[in-house]
């Protein structure tokens, strides 16, 4: 196993009481496999990214663990974690146009990189630049262009060079096709399989996505997040065939390729959540016992499991 | 209802030398009452400067908009002041949309203040009256944009545009900042809304599958023109045109088995050295996998290729019919 995560907590503290964007997350991830992160907007998706990569503000309160390769990331000094981060798990980050630093080409912030982590000369991390880029479909003449003069296609492929400056074995992807036209959007997916699943051995990844369709195409296995907690997860396969949450099974029929059935009501706050199941005030089969006792995740088939009563 | 005759777009920039960008080149619908028109295509082909010149945030530089037989380009400014409530705009980023300052409360009476339809007590009232129609709560109204999330926000954003009893409501990508079950919610309503109010609707997208459900027609546009344009059933039934063919294969859907499959690759990459509007001949040449002689010499015309159905391309005849079934997986190419 590459990662194991074990009771993930994040709380931040707010003037309203603790924001609980990851309650009690458990999650694996195998060498070589792409796990899927599904979920709406505020369901704690980034966040859990962003712990397990130690980039979150002072301000959160982490508890549980994380361990990649056996080793506990949330117990490692500052100094170790440096070492992780980059070579060992790099993420790329969402929205590229305000993650990359304007002032700077893209080559210098690839080579940046390089520098700092793997310690290569001026000459040989410019080089190694070019060759990234080129990885990344980006002609390497471009090297000298800034953020603002490339396409969001462009600037989001720059963002993936970055993340593999170092040759992660495991890169984690926070929306990457969050905001690009349709024909863009298929091309990172394609570029994300080749980088992944097209180098030997295969990198591992963790796909955050809100959507479905981008899931299906790239992930072998699939985590439903809802208000901070997993409700569902298995085979990306099994879980399109056979969704047995409610809320899983709601946001397929909402993707326009399913008829873009509306699920009623909001997702709810992170600081005031629903006692009971938090999903039970928008969900159909909602029961008395919904309102009142949390659903622990069942094991409904081989690698398949279910955080709800009636699944 | 809506009829857009040959308009044009041409921004220029500079002040030692002029350039200037054709944006729009000849766009021509037209769209029946109570009626939605897809108008589809990538960000940068134009689709959301025709959206803008409609409800005349932009002039156009040539042709004609029609909105009940009257013609908007020539109207002088206090008609057109008169006309403006019938003529809404929704933008795309609902966050933008509102002053951060204001309560909704008070971004919402500002169309009953502004067009002098309501007074004190009865603002009050309708304001109340919308934030329901669109499925929000009354305590909404006390709370600032950023309380609201991007779902929310749009849907205020609708009732904002509800307020005045439209006759057409420009939609510019409602709902492509918002995540895909919000999306649903969203659109759901404008539906609804559309069948009881009767509005006439431009849905503008960048996501073929989307505007499938919103529309009874839709137009492809592609670098400032429609390049094919037909009833929605007709342009999913036989898409024509290779673009409007990679935006189909583009459709990734949420099926793990089809998700594999994809074959937008076909789909060659835009060249920035190829000049376009020096080489002339049609627009889509450098990306387009069946380009041939004439395509680089003549701009093919925008043809009527079956009953009510037009495609711009000289090969459409020579390519090889296609199907895109309901659920959106396309084999083509």
């Amino acid at each position: 196993m590459l990662l194991k995560i074990t009771s993930l907590r994040v709380y931040f503290k707010s003037a309203d009481g603790f924001v609980k964007a990851a309650d009690g997350v458990d999650l694996e991830l195998y060498p070589g496999e792409i796990l899927g992160l599904v979920g709406e907007t505020g369901s704690g998706k980034t966040v859990l990214g962003l712990a397990i990569t130690r980039l979150l503000p002072k301000t959160a309160a982490v508890s549980g663990e994380v361990l990649y390769r056996g080793q506990n990331l949330l117990a490692l000094p500052e100094e170790e974690m440096r070492k992780v981060r980059g070579r060992q798990v790099s993420m790329i980050f969402q929205n590229p146009l305000s993650s990359l630093n304007p002032a700077l080409s893209i080559g210098e912030q690839i080579a940046e990189v390089l520098r700092e982590h793997q310690g290569l000369k001026r000459k040989a991390a410019w080089q190694r630049a070019g060759e990234l880029l080129e990885l990344t479909g980006i002609p390497a003449k471009w090297i000298r262009s800034y953020p603002h003069e490339l396409s969001g296609g462009m600037r989001q492929r720059a963002m993936i060079a970055i993340g593999l400056a170092c040759a992660p074995s495991l890169l984690i992807a926070d929306e990457p096709t969050r905001g690009l036209d349709v024909t863009i959007q298929v091309q990172i997916v394609e570029l994300l399989h080749a980088v992944t699943k097209g180098v030997s051995p295969p990198r591992s990844m963790l796909l955050i996505t809100h959507d479905l369709g981008v899931a299906a195409a790239l992930t072998d296995r699939l985590a439903v997040m809802y208000a901070g907690k997993i409700v569902e997860y298995g085979r990306t396969a099994e879980v399109f065939r056979n969704p047995r949450h409610p809320y899983t099974r709601a946001l397929l029929d909402s993707h326009p390729s399913n008829g873009l059935i509306a699920t009623r009501g909001f997702s709810p706050s992170l600081i005031n959540l629903p006692p009971g199941c938090s999903f039970h005030p928008r969900c159909k089969k909602a029961r008395k016992k919904c309102a009142h006792e949390p659903p622990l995740v069942q094991r409904i088939g081989m690698d398949h499991g279910v955080r709800c009563f009636y699944a | 209802m809506l009829e857009v005759v040959g308009i044009e777009k041409v921004f220029t920039s500079g002040i030692f030398r002029r350039r200037s960008i054709e944006v729009v080149r000849g766009v021509s619908f037209r769209v029946n009452k109570g009626q939605t028109l897809g108008l589809v295509g990538e960000s940068g082909c134009g689709k959301t400067t025709v959206g803008k010149m409609i409800v005349r945030l932009i002039e156009p530089t040539a042709g004609r908009i029609l909105f009940n037989g009257i013609e908007l380009t020539r109207l002088d400014p206090r008609k057109l002041r008169k006309l403006r409530p019938k003529i809404q705009i929704i933008f795309q980023d609902p966050d933008m949309a509102f002053n951060p300052r204001w309560k909704i409360r008070d971004s919402l009476g500002e169309p009953f203040k502004l067009n002098r339809l309501a007074r004190g007590r009865e603002i009050i009232d309708r304001v109340l009256e919308l934030i329901e129609t669109v499925g929000l709560h009354p305590e909404h109204l006390n709370r600032y944009p950023f309380e609201l999330s991007g779902g929310q926000l749009q849907r205020v954003a609708l009732a904002r545009v509800l307020a005045l009893q439209p006759e057409l409501i420009v939609a510019d990508e409602p709902t492509s900042s918002l995540d895909v079950s919000v999306q649903a919610q969203v659109l759901t309503l404008l539906k609804e809304l559309q069948r009881r109010f009767q509005f006439t609707c431009v849905f503008i997208s960048h996501d073929l599958n989307v505007a499938r459900w919103m529309s009874d027609r839709i137009a492809v546009m592609y670098r400032g023109k429609i390049v094919e344009e037909g009833k929605t059933e007709s342009i999913f039934g036989s898409p024509r045109h290779p673009y409007t063919r990679a935006l189909l294969g583009a459709i990734l859907v949420p099926d793990p088995e089809a998700g594999r499959t994809w074959r937008v690759a076909s789909l060659n990459h835009v060249s920035p050295e190829v000049n376009l509007e020096k080489a002339g001949g049609c627009s889509f040449q450098d990306r387009c996998p069946h380009a041939e002689k004439i395509c680089r010499e003549k701009e093919p015309p925008l043809a009527v290729s079956a009953p009510d159905h037009r495609v711009a391309c000289h090969r459409f005849k020579d390519l090889v019919p296609v199907q895109a079934n309901v659920t959106g997986k396309v084999c083509f190419l």
